[in-house]
């Protein structure tokens, strides 16, 4: 492997070894031989989990996220306690405290930060040492002191009332100590929330035994050699036996400062994450300023390492890192936050929400710019966080109601909390998981919802209880989930999301599953992604895709809907559900000679042969001498119709002849998930077509209403009037679009209602009805080769020369 | 296949690997021969439980699935070693 290129990083803190992880993912352990310089002389571990490892709630070794195994197993040099020291950019070699130098193609700076300390005086030893007594709170390292000094002590003080510091206050707690916490400004955690709430925050942690100060300006620490109290620029003193410093923190930028790179608050980078003087060194994490941010939460980083990986691996050269909206949610000590954006209001025009009630100890407040939320604060009933989250992640527009921003009004009383449910609440019906077998598992070090559900396999049923499961595991981290890189993977198996996995696709003409794996995944193929990255394909490739057969779900392979016996379901395919008496023969005649043991009508207006054997699925549609009604998969179904104008007394359009045409046109296209479609006659709507995928109704003037997202499955939903259009034409071109859009941009196994929720109703009709983004004509196109690519596949089985693929027994020789 | 009354899946990975599994799900009896493969993680096609085809182990929870030694001879036949039940 001579030619690997060196990538060096600097810092092996949750940035460092999650952009290196990142990197893996994206295959480049074949392009780069990687060294990880580490100060810390561990592997990398969740820093966020200190406070519970300081109140004793984990052990040490629960919190690796990467124990050193993992750098063996993946061929990463770890340089474990060796601080970097020097870098030399015109020679590319980054020195350690030795000067020992270790040569960089490309060099990534992720050194984190450390705990600022202000000017007081007694903070040292004359030897320059930190007086016994005095502590930072940062690391592993600094937990072990703090808990070694804490025993037997009386009462301790922390300096600093901000999120950090009230964590530190709330574990020294654990150690029975008296802990107050003495804070510069006029309220507690002054970056999430603003002076009602501080205040209503700081009743709170007085009820639960802390003592907090304000406005006390910390002078010195008291103690000729030890900590013995605090005096304050008032003159007023605090007498305790120990102290936590906890007063912000200032970025490792030095190593980038010593070699010239631009370094303001920290070390300053491009949009790719990149030095904005040295294309080779890249930076992330707290020590990287981007666009004049600094970000000192884990969230915006996890973006940042991806946006890195994928420059650095050429996986996506323009890759860039727009910044990140900052919103968190958090428990301090047993009290929930939720604090987004803006705390106050900047702009004359904001208008402000808020709600008080200080004996219970709530706060709520929300800044609204445009219709749009900018801002807010909750404090003790975070029950609309998430959603409130969410419309300000997507920044999408608030309804009118403001009151139900902050309450849920007139809904069902609040169900029971995760505190009040016994473990033994079954959560998941699928696969029979309680709620005590979830928590187990958070316990057991899977901190996030998906990681979750794999091991204990809750939610991946029908799903229906995912939701749930995912509010559970985040209850059960108390607030401090892992986000799982993969939510955002069209299929887990391939680290990219849909638009960028098409771009790759389409640049490296990738036509067949096991290319994709082998190009984008590193060359590891995985199972569970097969169906889906088949699906993408044929959306793509139409024709000229590369059919694999062991990349389709067993229902794909054999054009059949596998039973719970191992037997198939048969549908033929009956348009607008229009057949006839000699259609009907034929399907009597093959149910008898075939011995079907139940023939049924379909919600989906067809007839459905179910119990049939894998090895006359042949035969059977050969007899039958109909298509498939691909009943089985994921793509278009079919379109149900109504009477219509031809008989019915209210009927308005003529919806039987237009479910014909609709089915002629979209049999056989894949999708991201199943497409059910109809057509009404008239809005009374008998055919339901307002709750299907795609819908067409007939109104008065010859015109047709066309919904999108309806759902009338384990999700009940209307669908949301896309346009309407004058005549069948029209309304197939605007369905024909539609659907072009869904498969390209949903995420698999997503059904229609869920992606018209993801991306909005008016998006949709921006780009489908008013060719916003100018790609209509290409959807158009697009729909017309998958339209011509159409095969029969019932057909294409009975006539090639397959039949053993049907059978179970291969001759047994003995 | 069956043979001496056993139920057995025989499956080639895309590199190559001949494995033989059990051939119905512990789960509610799925007929693994239809599963899904990628590497060595075979997924039933009734629920998606997963199995690893080297040692049969589920991948989640303590179940799995019984495996057999297995070799391909140099004219393409299977065999299998099973010990009579
Ligand atoms: C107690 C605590 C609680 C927190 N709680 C939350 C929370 O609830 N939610 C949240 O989002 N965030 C939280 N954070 C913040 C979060 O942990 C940080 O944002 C995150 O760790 C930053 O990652 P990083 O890689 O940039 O820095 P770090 O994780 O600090 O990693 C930097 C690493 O580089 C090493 N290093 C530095 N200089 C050198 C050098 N010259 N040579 C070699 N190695 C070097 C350091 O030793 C360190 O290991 C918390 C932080 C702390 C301390
Ligand atoms: C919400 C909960 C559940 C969901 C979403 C779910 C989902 C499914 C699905 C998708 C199938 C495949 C059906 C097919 O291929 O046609 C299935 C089959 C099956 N499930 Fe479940 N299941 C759930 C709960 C349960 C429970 C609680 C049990 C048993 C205690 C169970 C037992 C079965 C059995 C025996 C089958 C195979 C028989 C059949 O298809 O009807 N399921 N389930
Ligand atoms: C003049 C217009 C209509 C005609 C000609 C008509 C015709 C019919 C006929 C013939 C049936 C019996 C079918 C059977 O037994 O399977 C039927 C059933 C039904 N009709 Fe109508 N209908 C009309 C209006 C409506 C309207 C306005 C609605 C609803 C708003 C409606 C909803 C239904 C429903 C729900 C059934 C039962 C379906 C079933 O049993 O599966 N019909 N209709
Ligand atoms: S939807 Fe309207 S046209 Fe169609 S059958 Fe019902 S009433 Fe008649
Ligand atoms: S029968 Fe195999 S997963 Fe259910």
């Amino acid at each position: 492997m001579k030619d690997k290129k060196k990538l060096v990083v600097i810092g092996n803190g949750m940035a460092g070894a999650r952009t290196v992880e990142e990197i893996l993912a994206r295959g480049g352990g074949d392009q780069f031989d990687i060294t990880m310089f580490g100060d810390e002389p561990t592997g990398n571990y969740n820093r966020i989990l200190l406070s519970n490892v300081l109140n004793g709630s984990y052990r040490e070794d629960e919190i690796y996220l990467n124990p050193l195994s993992w750098y063996r197993e993946n061929d990463v040099t770890l340089l474990a306690g060796v601080r970097a020291t020097g870098l030399l950019r015109r020679a590319r070699l980054v020195f350690d405290e030795h000067g020992e130098a270790v040569p960089y193609d490309k060099l990534i700076i992720a050194t984190g930060s450390r705990p600022f300390i202000p000017q007081m005086e007694g903070t040292y030893l004359a030897d320059g040492a930190m007086k016994p007594g005095v502590f930072v709170f940062r690391s592993l390292e600094d937990c072990r002191k703090i808990a070694a000094y804490a025993r037997g002590k009386k009462s301790a003080a922390v300096i600093g009332g901000g999120l950090l510091g009230l964590e530190a206050a709330r574990g020294l707690q654990n150690f029975g100590l008296e802990v107050s916490v003495v804070h510069i400004g006029g309220h507690l955690m002054p970056a999430q929330l603003d002076p009602a709430a501080g205040e209503i925050l700081k009743k709170s942690m007085e009820s639960l035994g802390l003592q907090v100060l304000l406005k006390k300006n910390t002078k010195s620490i008291l103690g000729a050699d030890h900590v013995l109290g605090l005096r304050f620029a008032d003159e007023t003193a605090l007498d305790c036996d120990m102290v936590v410093i906890s007063a912000g923190i200032r970025a490792n930028w030095e190593i980038a400062a010593g070699s010239g790179l631009t370094v303001e608050r920290g070390i300053v980078v491009d949009d790719h994450m990149r030095s904005a003087d040295d294309y080779n060194i890249y930076s992330v994490g707290e020590c990287a300023q981007h666009r004049g941010q600094m970000y000192g939460l884990v969230a915006p980083l996890w973006e940042q390492a991806k946006v890195l990986a994928d420059h650095i691996t050429g996986r996506n050269p323009n890759a860039a890192y727009h910044g990140s909206k900052v919103a968190t949610k958090l428990k301090v000590m047993g009290v929930e936050v939720a604090s987004l954006g803006v705390s106050e209001p900047q702009q004359p025009e904001d208008e402000v929400i808020q709600f008080s009630d200080p004996k219970r100890g709530t706060y709520k407040k929300l800044i609204i710019r445009n219709g749009r939320l900018v801002g807010g604060i909750l404090l003790g009933d975070i029950s609309k966080a998430a959603y409130l989250m969410q419309s300000f992640d997507r920044n999408t527009p608030l309804p009118d109601e403001r009151l139900g921003l902050l309450f849920d009004l007139g809904d069902p009383p609040q169900q029971v909390t995760f505190d009040e449910m016994s473990a033994a609440t079954q959560i998941c019906n699928c696969n029979g998981v309680s709620k005590g077998a979830i928590v187990a598992c958070v316990q057991s070090g899977k901190r996030n919802a998906k990681a979750v559900m794999d091991a204990t396999r809750a939610g991946m049923g029908c799903g229906s209880c995912k939701a749930m499961v995912r509010e559970i595991v985040e209850w059960a981290c108390g607030g401090m989930v892992e986000e799982d890189p993969s939510v955002h993977y069209y299929v887990p198996g391939v680290p990219l999301a849909k638009p960028d996995l098409i771009r790759a696709i389409q640049q490296h003409n990738l036509r067949s599953v096991s290319a994709v794996f082998d190009l984008l995944a590193g060359g590891k193929e995985d199972a569970a992604s097969k169906p889906g990255l088949a699906s993408l394909l044929k959306t793509l490739w139409h024709a000229e895709y590369e059919d694999e057969k062991d990349a389709r779900f067993i229902n794909e392979r054999v054009h059949a809907n596998i039973q719970k016996d191992g037997t198939f379901s048969v549908v033929p395919q009956i348009p607008g559900g229009v057949t006839s008496p000699a259609q009907l023969r034929r399907i009597a005649d093959v149910a008898q000679r075939y011995h079907v043991p139940l023939v049924k009508l379909t919600g989906g207006q067809r007839i459905d042969l179910l119990g049939v054997r894998k090895e006359d699925l042949p035969k059977v549609w050969e007899d039958l001498g109909m298509p498939s009604g691909y009943a089985y998969g994921k793509s278009y179904r079919t379109c149900k119709s109504c009477v219509g104008s031809d008989f019915c007394r209210f009927g308005l359009g003529d919806s039987i002849a237009l479910a014909l045409k609709v089915e002629a046109e979209f049999q056989g296209f894949d999708s991201p998930h199943k497409m059910k479609l109809a057509t009404a006659g008239c809005p009374r709507n008998c055919s339901e077509a307002m709750v299907k995928d795609v819908g067409a109704v007939a109104v008065e003037g010859g015109r047709w209403e066309i919904y999108v997202g309806g759902a009338a499955g384990s999700a009940v939903r209307k669908g949301d009037i896309l346009c309407s259009a004058s005549g069948h034409d029209e309304v197939l071109k605007y369905m024909g679009r539609f659907i072009q859009y869904y498969r390209e941009n949903a995420k698999y196994l997503e059904r229609t209602h869920a992606f018209v929720e993801r991306i909005g109703i008016d998006r949709i009709r921006d780009v489908v009805v008013e060719d916003s983004e100018g790609i209509a004509e290409r959807l158009d196109a697009e729909v017309a080769k998958s339209k011509a690519a159409y095969k029969d596949p019932w057909k294409e089985a009975y006539t090639s020369a397959v039949a053993k693929e049907y059978s179970p027994l291969l001759p047994v020789l003995s | 296949m069956q043979a001496f009354g056993l139920d057995i899946a025989i499956v080639r990975t895309r590199a190559g690997a001949v494995y033989a599994v059990e051939g119905k799900c512990p789960h509610r009896g799925g007929p693994l021969a239809d599963g899904l493969i990628g590497g060595t993680t075979l997924i039933c096609p009734l629920h998606a439980w997963k199995f690893d085809l080297e040692t049969g182990q589920a991948l989640f929870g303590e179940c799995g699935i019984k495996t057999y030694p297995v070799r391909v001879d140099d004219k393409g036949h299977v065999l299998l070693t099973i010990d009579k039940p």
